[in-house]
């Protein structure tokens, strides 16, 4: 499940934190081979974990990191506007307090989670979360085989520039609507049943830190894995 | 920059009155403008002139996008945008050459975009796939870039460009890869929204049941939808029980995805 991390220091000594700096390590630096990021304990950690950064990891039921996911706030210093700005090539993009920039997107290959593949839970938990505490949109730097996916899955998706090279790689930055359609498009092609959120650990709105977040009332069931349960049930 | 897009470029900046434009500055221009007016339009006439108009700006002749076969089948039935040479599609179509078409083939086995003869250059073709080709040749398709599209359940469709010569930048194929995907989205809306209505009608869901769905989806409760709509919570709570049966769903997670899928909320 997607267990939400926010308004705590990246130095706070918590379990959770160390899991999360070394799954980033492992999958940027040395799967990725993002040598920019490299440091020398195999945590990766940067400038833009602040407590304001929303944590998003992936855990499986034995408390595996599987997945992981971050959100900047857009009225922040954000990768975008501090790292490769040049991929805007001189436009501005929608900022504002309900939108989130998308960034550190991974997730265990092969692996699955309650019967459904990690990164497809990945994806869902990170939207289904955006829509619980009223984040309206992200802005994404990727490439254009991920536009392929959010749209497939009815996402609302514009594009803020064309595609460049950054690196090696084609990139270019999209504005990706936040939408129940998006959510229950996921859930029918997935086969998820039910929420993937543990707020349980941060259950606060970063939106409105005096409210605590409230699951979507139509998503109060966690997602089950109904196969694992009909094999149980002799069926 | 190749001369034949400075050609482009030059047609372009006239029609647009725009000064200096650079090549990533024309491909963001041609690609919202595609994407903005793809949304709104309605009919797949509409997508096909839009496409056109793209395929000039980049140097392409003719396109098409289209479903994959099974091994046997034929491509007909598949089609979903034809721009091809009709000539040409007529032959494709009966002498079946989707069986043997070497594009066709790595489409299967890439999510890639790619260009016909840096992708198929260096290999050694059958006898069918090398008469596909050069049958191709005839009516000046040469070469070509091609689009896998990849969905939830495996290979969804292609969409082809092709052109005597493809002279095209990694960050131009990019943006060509772009518009393609867009494309083929809006085509496959239309064509579900089209094939949703047999059910709508069946259905025959009430405004109500729809305005109230439509609360739910926007994460309201039965209490809070009650009070929108100035009715009783009672009311809700059986005309989503009413809903839920029409629908044949076990949930309301489900009946709300449900009232997507068929186009009843949106």
């Amino acid at each position: 499940m997607i267990k939400a991390i926010w308004n705590i220091e990246p130095s706070a000594n918590i379990p959770l934190f160390e899991k999360v700096w070394r799954f980033r390590h492992r999958h940027f630096v040395d799967r990725f081979g993002w040598e920019a990021l490299r440091k020398a304990d195999e945590r990766e950690i940067d400038q833009f974990d602040t407590a304001d950064a929303i944590h998003l990891p992936l855990i499986d039921d034995e408390g595996q990191v599987l997945g992981y996911s971050r959100l900047l706030k857009s009225t922040a210093p954000h990768l975008l506007s501090d790292v490769y700005p040049e991929l805007m090539d001189g436009r501005t993009w929608p900022t504002g307090e309900t939108i989130y920039e998308w960034t550190r997107c991974v997730a265990e290959p092969n692996a699955t989670i309650r019967g459904i593949q990690a990164s497809n839970v990945l994806l869902t938990g990170v939207l289904e979360y955006c829509l619980t505490s009223g984040i309206s949109a992200l802005i994404v730097e990727t490439h254009p085989k991920l536009v392929q996916l959010l749209v497939n899955n009815d996402w609302n998706v514009l594009p803020l520039c064309s595609p460049t090279m950054l690196g090696t790689d084609l990139v270019l930055p999209i504005h990706a609507e936040i939408s129940a359609r998006a959510l229950m498009a996921h859930h029918r092609n997935y086969g998820i049943n039910g929420s993937l959120l543990d707020l349980s650990f941060c259950p606060a709105n970063p939106l409105r830190p005096h409210d605590e977040l409230r699951r979507l009332p139509y998503l109060d069931g966690q997602h089950v894995d109904v196969s694992a349960a009909m094999r149980i049930a002799g069926e | 920059m190749p001369a034949r897009l400075m050609v482009v470029f030059e047609r372009y900046h006239t029609l647009t009155g725009t000064q200096v434009t650079t090549s990533r500055q024309f491909n963001t221009n041609v690609l919202t403008d595609f994407v903005t007016k793809a949304m709104q339009v309605t009919t797949k006439e509409e997508i096909m002139s839009l496409l056109d108009a793209v395929a000039h700006h980049y140097g392409m002749d003719t396109f098409a996008i289209s479903g994959i076969p099974l091994p046997g089948e034929r491509i007909d039935p598949y089609v979903l945008l034809n721009a091809w040479p009709k000539d040409w599609f007529a032959r494709y179509a009966e002498k079946n050459f989707v069986q043997f078409d070497p594009v066709i083939y790595r489409t299967k086995i890439t999510n890639d975009a790619f260009v016909w003869s840096e992708a198929l250059g260096n290999q050694r073709l059958g006898k069918g796939a090398r008469r596909v080709m050069a049958e191709a040749t005839e009516f000046k398709m040469l070469d070509g870039f091609s689009v896998p599209l990849h969905g939830i359940h495996g290979l969804q469709a292609i969409v082809t460009f092709s052109a005597e010569k493809v002279d095209l930048s990694e960050e131009m194929r990019a943006t060509l890869q772009l518009i393609a995907i867009y494309a083929h989205n809006r085509l496959r809306a239309m064509l579900h929204e089209d094939a949703m209505q047999p059910a709508r009608d069946r259905l025959n869901v009430t405004p109500r049941e729809q305005e109230i769905v439509m609360w739910f989806a926007a994460g309201k409760n039965a209490w809070e939808t009650a009070q929108i709509l100035g009715i009783s919570e009672k009311t809700v709570r059986h005309q989503i029980e009413h809903l839920r049966r029409k629908l044949n769903v076990v949930n309301v997670a489900q009946m709300i995805a449900e009232a997507f899928r068929l186009g009843i909320i949106r």
